[in-house]
């Protein structure tokens, strides 16, 4: 069987996305945790292109009952990607209200007097 | 004698500040704290050579980050008694004395203003639709009834401010403030006050159908999402 274009695309693409999870696991910059995941996402990709009945597999599995076993991936990377929104959408608050917090300190420390009263 | 400290959130406001300032003092009020919120032009060296006491934001977190900073130094400097008060020159002076007087005779502690008691405040009618639709979100989402909402014009006892802490930095803080006078229960009363809306306070103010929605939506956000 000559592998289709697409399937040469998505094993590039995720061997690429791959190699950067180990590259910032170098750098420290994703806990194991993460690593895990994306690693597991990325794979799960090159084994859903390779071999298309598990798509199948993880359709009866689930009791989703369609045509094409694809949509169950893309029902599940729909739910994944609004998850990863919401844990960034919380990230990204605690770091603004984490931001501000420091911008107050370093504003209270260097407050000014008015200067009437350097005057006196 | 109650020490009132006066909070102003200001964000490049240099051509307005002096005025304020200026008008606050000849009333007597002379414990002003200015937080100048990331401004890029000389409003922190103005307030401070107008008898302010200025707090300055290396960069800008939004004017509820503002006035939480302004209340903390207040605090921190044995305030009674804080108003929070505009610095476009939108809010009247004289209007303090009544915000103040009813958490002096310990009635209430906190005072919210209002433009919709008494008429006299040239509110655009768009500007009204929303305030209005504000104040009944409130009613909603926290069962406090009021009759204007997003008013930047507040005075609260010392209790009031050391209970009400504004985690939102930018505007939907209005919300909050309504949100914790529920919780914490406070005892509070609007006060009819004049805003007067001029060319240079709505070129310096969010007004609009979409800002409104924005801020509605971090509202929700706000409470339901944190």
């Amino acid at each position: 069987m000559t592998p289709t274009a697409l399937q040469i695309f998505a094993t590039l693409f995720a061997l690429f996305a791959l190699s950067r999870v180990i590259l910032r696991l170098k750098d420290h910059q994703l806990t194991i945790k993460e690593v895990l995941f994306w690693t597991s996402v990325w794979t799960g990709i090159i084994i859903v292109v390779w071999i298309p009945t598990t798509a199948a597999l993880i359709s009866t599995t689930l009791g989703i009952n369609t045509r094409e076993p694809i949509d169950t991936l893309i029902y599940i990377a729909i739910v994944v990607m609004l998850y990863l929104i919401y844990r960034m959408h919380v990230k990204t608050e605690r770091l603004e209200s984490e931001f501000t917090r420091l911008v107050r300190l370093v504003g209270m420390q260097h407050s000014e007097e008015p200067k009437r009263k350097r005057k006196k | 004698m109650e020490r009132v400290f006066v909070v102003i959130a200001a964000f490049n406001e240099e051509h307005a500040i002096a005025d304020v300032l200026k008008g606050l003092r000849r009333a007597g009020y002379n414990d002003i704290v200015v937080v100048d919120d990331g401004s890029k032009d000389r409003t922190a060296e103005i307030a401070t050579s107008n008898g302010a006491h200025v707090v300055r934001h290396v960069i800008n977190r939004g004017q509820g980050a503002a006035l939480s900073t302004g209340m903390g130094y207040a605090l921190k400097n044995d305030a009674d008694i804080i108003v929070h008060f505009d610095a476009d020159g939108q809010q009247r002076v004289e209007d303090i004395a009544a915000m103040i007087a009813p958490i002096k005779r310990d009635e209430v502690d906190i005072t919210l203003g209002s433009r919709f008691i008494n008429k006299g405040s040239n509110v655009p009618s768009m500007r009204k639709f929303f305030l209005q639709a504000g104040a009944f979100l409130f009613l909603i989402l926290y069962g406090v009834k009021l009759t204007d909402s997003h008013n930047g014009f507040r005075a609260f006892s010392r209790y009031a401010a050391e209970k009400v802490e504004i985690k939102a930095d930018r505007m939907e803080h209005a919300s909050e403030i309504i949100d914790q006078v529920s919780k914490h229960k406070l005892r509070y009363v609007e006060i009819p006050v004049i805003v007067r809306y001029t060319n240079y306070s709505k070129a310096h103010s969010k007004q609009g159908a979409f800002p409104a929605i924005r801020i509605f939506l971090r509202t929700l956000t706000h409470k339901f999402l944190r």
